[in-house]
């Protein structure tokens, strides 16, 4: 893996995430954070899957860096960690394997749509995972359910 | 940020407690609009009803309307306020957080409602062409990350800033979210091909290796429906069965109408994505 494909995926999630914050209305001074947050996720899962880890894996790791990450950004700034975890985790998000499952029907490809769909809820699943262990670590009162 | 809720003690009459569990029920509408998750909502709003001076709040929340019941020396009400329109805004949810910490004790339901009529007044903070472009951007910067080429980054850009504008236009009509997101696939899924078709002599001067896929699959990424689809696993992890089962179906929803948009692009022009 080269420096300029790592330079060249960086940059594209930074674009990624800083373009998404801007559709959800993020305030102009918090979307270099955004921005940063996001790429820091998307360089852990690129650089874990080039590396040959499983895809849920990666993306669980990935996930989990960004709740940690958003957290210590929502904090330095007293913000609700929500404005950073879910712009972050946009390039995360498997659209195209959950919209291709109805494409693959469509061509009568039943296995590869079942695959696609397989995929994307796991992809999904490991997300949560990641952002919901973050937030287990962090957040004590979390733990316990409140009375 | 501490949870810590700041209490407020108040003898409410049963008229007064009905007005400041609305304006309560209010706070927690606009959070819910505006992309918060179950547990969050329901936060900011025990929040506000401790400033109140309300004693027990019970709210259940989910993403079609909130029931809240107030309790406050021998006195209790409910109210239900359906929620309609999910508009993912950052700065609203920002707002709300702040405004629920920062409210002083003792505030009054009318004191509340006009800082909420403030918070609604506030529109969006880019003008719509930067969100167009900065959406394009984004989608573009999707098909270089999928593997796409600089003529896909083009193609995608074209076609997704071209639906967000239509998107923008037909959100202000109050358009419902699945012929919406029909439509706008459709357009970009549309842009996307024929400006890769425009690029086609390109691929030879600059030998570049382009593929349809990348760029049509890319352009269309602005729809899926990112923030719901987390906040529901995230409810669910929260034990909030029925607000993350919701959510997860909206999100189907839009994702199906995804790829029904897509469709009728690849039956018009005939050409396969995966």
């Amino acid at each position: 893996m080269g420096v300029e494909t790592l330079l060249l995926q960086a940059l594209m999630a930074l674009l990624a995430t800083v373009g998404f914050a801007v559709l959800f209305n993020v305030p102009p001074r918090l979307l270099a954070a955004c921005g940063l947050v996001g790429m820091g996720g998307h360089l852990v899962r690129f650089s874990l899957l080039q590396n040959g880890t499983a895809p849920v894996l990666a993306a669980y790791l990935g996930a989990l860096f960004i709740g940690v990450m958003g957290y210590a950004v929502s904090t330095r700034y007293k913000l609700p960690r929500l404005v950073f975890t879910v712009t972050g985790i946009i390039t995360m998000i498997p659209g195209i394997p959950a919209y291709e499952v109805l494409l693959f029907f469509y061509e009568g490809n039943i296995n590869g749509g079942l695959a696609s769909g397989v995929y994307a809820l796991l992809i999904s699943g490991a997300v949560a995972a990641g952002l919901s262990t973050a937030r287990l670590l962090i957040d004590t009162d979390l733990r316990h359910m409140q009375p | 940020m501490s949870r810590a809720i700041r209490r407020f003690q108040r003898t409410f009459t049963q008229t007064e407690l009905g007005t400041a569990l609305h304006a309560v029920l209010r706070v927690g509408v606009l959070v819910l609009r505006s992309g918060a998750a179950s547990f969050r909502t329901h936060e900011v709003m025990a929040r506000c009803a401790a400033v109140l001076g309300i004693e027990q709040l019970e709210a259940y929340v989910t993403p079609t309307g909130i029931i809240a019941s107030a309790y406050s020396g021998g006195e209790h009400r409910t109210q239900i306020m359906q929620v309609r329109g999910l508009a993912v805004d950052m700065n609203r949810v920002i707002a709300l957080e702040l405004l629920s910490r920062t409210l002083p004790l003792g505030t009054e339901a009318a004191q509340l409602n006009a800082h909420l009529d403030e918070i609604e007044r506030q529109g969006m903070l880019y003008p719509r062409w930067v969100v167009a472009l900065m959406v394009g951007l984004a989608c573009g910067a999707f098909s270089v990350i999928i593997g796409g080429s600089w003529l896909e980054f083009a193609a995608a850009l074209g076609g997704a800033a071209t639906a967000q504008t239509l998107r923008m236009a037909m959100i202000q009509r109050h358009f419902s979210p699945v012929p919406l997101v029909v439509v706008c696939a459709a357009l970009a899924a549309g842009v996307c091909y024929g400006l890769l078709r425009l690029f086609a002599p390109l691929y030879v001067t600059f030998g570049i290796q382009a593929s349809l896929q990348n760029g049509v699959i890319a352009s269309v990424l602005l729809l899926v429906p990112g923030v719901p689809l987390v906040t529901s696993l995230l409810d669910l992890v929260h034990l909030d069965l029925v607000s993350g089962l919701s959510r997860g179906i909206y999100a189907v929803l839009i994702l199906v109408s995804i790829a029904v948009g897509l469709l009728v692009v690849l039956l018009l022009t005939g050409f396969s994505i995966v």
